[in-house]
């Protein structure tokens, strides 16, 4: 017990004393004036937190929605495709096929046609974002769905299992560590979208809030709406890895390679 | 009721467009409440044998009768325990709730609760323990449990000590035939070794390969029960010899006819 | 003669294994079916947007049909292709300056064991994080011209070639590892002929997935910034509402996409082995 405690601290450490470091230089380097403008001391970052928490709160809120609706459709999307690819076998090649092309298309190259039918507001948003993490999520759920070994399928064949308790009692239960680890890639991916979204064009959100600032040449601002996103994209991450790590302990099931 | 009789039975597979003969022409017949081994060379077709008792495939030719009714009605009835080579328990049950699976899917009230099935295999006081924290043999033994917590009138075991070690492997036979003798039922076993075929079964059925056919039966009239003890008796030795010399005549036989080799 | 025990022995046949002639043939049969379904997909999406564009009657100046967009496309290709060259530029120069970068830093890693153990938490950490936030920074930085669309593809690409190379170095067995140290190689020698050639296969699939998302990046980079790409083309034509331009300039970017993509693959499939 004690030994593994020691082992944590010391892969903790390195990693936050080279962090801390990187501070200290940004803000003596800061306080000689050594930086451009562009390079804000980490102790203005922080201050700017407290001084536009409030704005960045009112912010924020329409961009975790538009996160959270574009994952569960993009999830809803992913489980009906690879549900038909995995008992429709002829079906799979399609379906793998229509992922990789919305996987490689450029989000930025078809957001403009979405905004002339959809318009620039929330629908938007939840749409980009929903594509923008649509494919891991395919790739976790397809996999997952043929994560059954084949003697425990047997096993069920034998035993004269309906459908519904092998997907129930079987499938589900083994899918499930692959599609934790699809959504622990596509949750930052899902940010990722929103904010792209948000830069075309919104009246709330992060990533609008970031082009504002940028405008009006605040680095402290841009550079705090930033950290925001990557603590959004990292909140999901964790989320995820927290519940798979959940699971994973209670099921006595490895992680699922990605 | 529930010999397994098998008539004519064939089974080919298609391999990328090309027929593959696993089985060819097999007759064999297991009476109520006895116990076969068959024994063969490495893909000789025996799982593919049991797979087909169990219903799991359909023969190509041929008919196969458990109880008198298809296997399909057998399995239906969960009327079939079926012992994979890998212990294939699930990993996220615990001991007791891997032994109540067929119970879950079945959907009705068996005489024997799982925890008396985990008693049987000597398993008590793992009733909670994951599949993870056993030893390979113990993971057997949950799955030689779970395959008779319904009392199936059929047991099929496919080489299920393949795995274990040689002491093991003896003590979990002294084992099972204890279980199968308390529970009356027709059972199969599967396996690469020739003391274990000859110390399990009333009858040995060894099989040729390349197509898999019946090259000849060695019945065994040792007293039951047995004992590890039985195999150093010259008997228990002339039995194997028996079997080894089906076993290895057939082999001579089939270089002498190549036209017998895979097609 | 073989001896009658032998029958029971499974001996695999070399024969079996596939010739690189057969090989050759099943890369080739799978490449024109992934390019023949690409194909009829995409005449599926264009037979639709036709389709649809002629159903609903939507007029020119709301969404162009596929034969306007082909007409603009004609018309001003000079103005997509320069617009597209100026992209791939930045794209190209960023992803040689990432992989510099990345290797350069992969190779200090590992020849330092504390600056690994303090710095690799945080790049790994980081690569969870959508690093292509920070591109109003860099635009911030860099300004209005390729110096940002270059500083974009290179943060963007160097996190997975970093993390992949490094996986690579460490990918050396250690059995690998005892057989050089018996032979009493050179640090040198080591790096060389195992850790390289072990390494290689990790630093494709790292170049792949920065190759993919660079074009995204580029786009992204410009547009925001104004610098004349075909990201930037698209948002123009948007803007004065050329929508046959626009969507000839969406195509012509998504075609690229696609095919940079596929090439990636396909260069990852066959330098991997
Ligand atoms: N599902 C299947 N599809 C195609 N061929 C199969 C299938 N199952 C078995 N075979 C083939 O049938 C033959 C017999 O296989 P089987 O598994 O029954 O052999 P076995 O006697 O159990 O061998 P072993 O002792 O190694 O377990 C083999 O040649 C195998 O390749
Ligand atoms: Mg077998």
């Amino acid at each position: 017990m004690a030994e593994r405690l020691r082992d944590r601290v010391s892969a903790v450490w390195p990693p936050t004393a080279a962090l801390l470091g990187l501070f200290a230089l940004l803000e003596i380097a800061v306080a000689l004036g050594w930086t451009p403008i562009t390079i804000p001391a980490p102790s203005a970052v922080a201050m700017e937190f407290g001084q536009s928490g409030a704005d960045l709160a009112y912010h924020i809120v329409p961009s975790i929605t538009a996160t959270v609706a574009g994952l569960a459709i993009a999830a809803t999307l992913a489980a009906t495709l690879a549900g038909i690819g995995a008992s429709w076998r002829r079906a799979n090649g399609p379906v793998m096929t229509f992922g990789v092309l919305v996987d490689s298309t450029p989000l930025i190259a078809v957001a403009p046609i979405l905004i002339v039918f959809v318009g620039g507001g929330m629908t938007l948003h939840i749409i980009v974002s929903a594509t923008a993490c649509f494919f891991p999520l395919l790739i976790g759920m397809s996999r997952g769905f043929r994560a059954v070994e084949a003697t425990a399928d047997e096993l069920f064949h034998v035993l004269a299992a309906s459908r519904w308790q092998r997907l129930v009692k079987l499938a589900l239960p083994s899918a499930l560590p692959y599609i934790f680890s699809g959504f622990k890639i596509a949750a930052p991916l899902a940010v990722l979208g929103t904010l792209i979204a948000e830069w075309m064009g919104a009246e709330r959100g992060v990533g609008i809030m970031m082009i504002y600032a940028m405008f009006s040449f605040n680095a402290p601002q841009v550079w705090m709406t930033i950290v925001a996103v990557c603590l959004m994209a990292i909140g999901g991450y964790g989320a995820f890895a927290l519940l798979e790590r959940a699971y994973l302990r209670w099921a006595g099931l490895e992680e699922a390679p990605t | 009721m529930t010999g397994i009789d098998i008539r004519g039975v064939t089974k080919r597979f298609d391999l990328d467009g090309r027929s593959l003969t696993a089985l060819d022409s097999i007759d064999l017949s297991v009476p109520e409440g006895s116990f076969a081994a068959l024994i063969g060379p490495s893909g000789c077709g025996k799982s593919t044998l049991l797979r087909l008792i169990a219903d799991v495939f359909a023969p190509s030719e041929g008919a196969i009768a458990v109880g008198g009714r298809p296997p399909k009605a057998a399995r239906l009835n969960h009327e079939i325990g079926f012992v994979f080579q890998a212990a294939t328990l699930l990993p996220w049950r615990t001991v007791r709730e891997n032994v109540a699976l067929p119970i879950e899917i079945a959907g009705v009230t068996p005489r024997r609760s799982p925890e008396a099935l985990i008693r049987l295999v000597g398993l008590q006081g793992f009733e909670d323990a994951k599949p993870a924290q056993l030893s390979g043999g113990m993971q057997q033994r949950v799955a030689i449990a779970r395959a008779l917590v319904l009392e199936p009138k059929v047991l099929l075991m496919d080489e299920p000590f393949g795995a274990l070690d040689e002491i093991t492997r003896q003590r979990m036979n002294v084992e099972l035939l204890r279980i199968w003798r308390e529970s009356g039922t027709t059972a199969i076993l599967v396996t690469h070794t020739i003391s274990e075929a000859v110390f399990m079964a009333d009858r040995v059925h060894v099989l040729s390969a390349n197509p898999g056919r019946v090259a000849g039966v060695v019945d065994v009239d040792l007293p039951r029960p047995r004992s590890i003890d039985l195999m150093k008796s010259p008997r228990f030795n002339a039995l194997e010899n028996s079997v080894r010399q089906v076993l290895f005549d057939d082999d001579t036989e089939a270089e002498s006819t190549p036209e017998r080799a895979h097609g | 003669m073989t001896s009658p025990v032998d029958t029971t022995v499974d001996t695999p046949d070399w024969r079996a294994l596939p010739t690189r002639g057969q090989r050759a043939e099943a890369r080739l049969a799978a490449f024109w079916r992934f390019i023949s379904r690409v194909a009829l997909g995409v005449g599926i999406l264009v037979a639709l947007w036709g389709g649809a564009i002629a159903l609903f009657d939507v007029p020119i100046f709301v969404a162009p049909g596929p034969l306007d967009t082909w007409q603009a496309f004609v018309e001003q290709g000079d103005r997509l292709f320069g617009a597209l060259g100026f992209t791939l530029t930045g794209v190209a120069i960023g992803l040689a300056l990432a992989v510099a970068i990345a290797l350069s830093l992969g190779v200090i890693f590992t020849l330092s064991a504390p600056a690994s153990r303090a710095f690799m938490p945080l790049v790994i950490g980081l690569r969870t994080v959508p690093v292509l936030a920070v591109a109003p920074l860099l635009i911030m930085i860099f300004g209005r011209g390729q110096g940002t669309t270059v500083a974009t593809v290179v943060i963007v690409g160097f996190f997975p070639i970093m993390v992949n190379a490094m996986r690579g170095f460490r990918s050396v067995s250690p059995t690998v590892h005892e057989l050089f140290h018996v032979a009493g190689a050179t640090w040198w020698q080591l790096l060389i002929k195992a850790r390289i050639p072990f390494a290689l296969p990790f630093f494709f699939t790292g170049l792949r997935v920065a190759t993919t998302s660079a074009l995204l990046s580029a786009m992204l980079a410009e547009w925001l910034s104004g610098a004349p790409g075909i990201g930037r083309l698209i948002y123009d034509a948007l803007g004065y509402r050329d929508m046959p331009l626009m969507f000839a300039a969406v195509a012509l970017s998504m075609a690229t996409a696609f095919t940079i993509f596929g090439l990636a693959t396909a260069l990852e499939r066959r330098l991997a082995r």
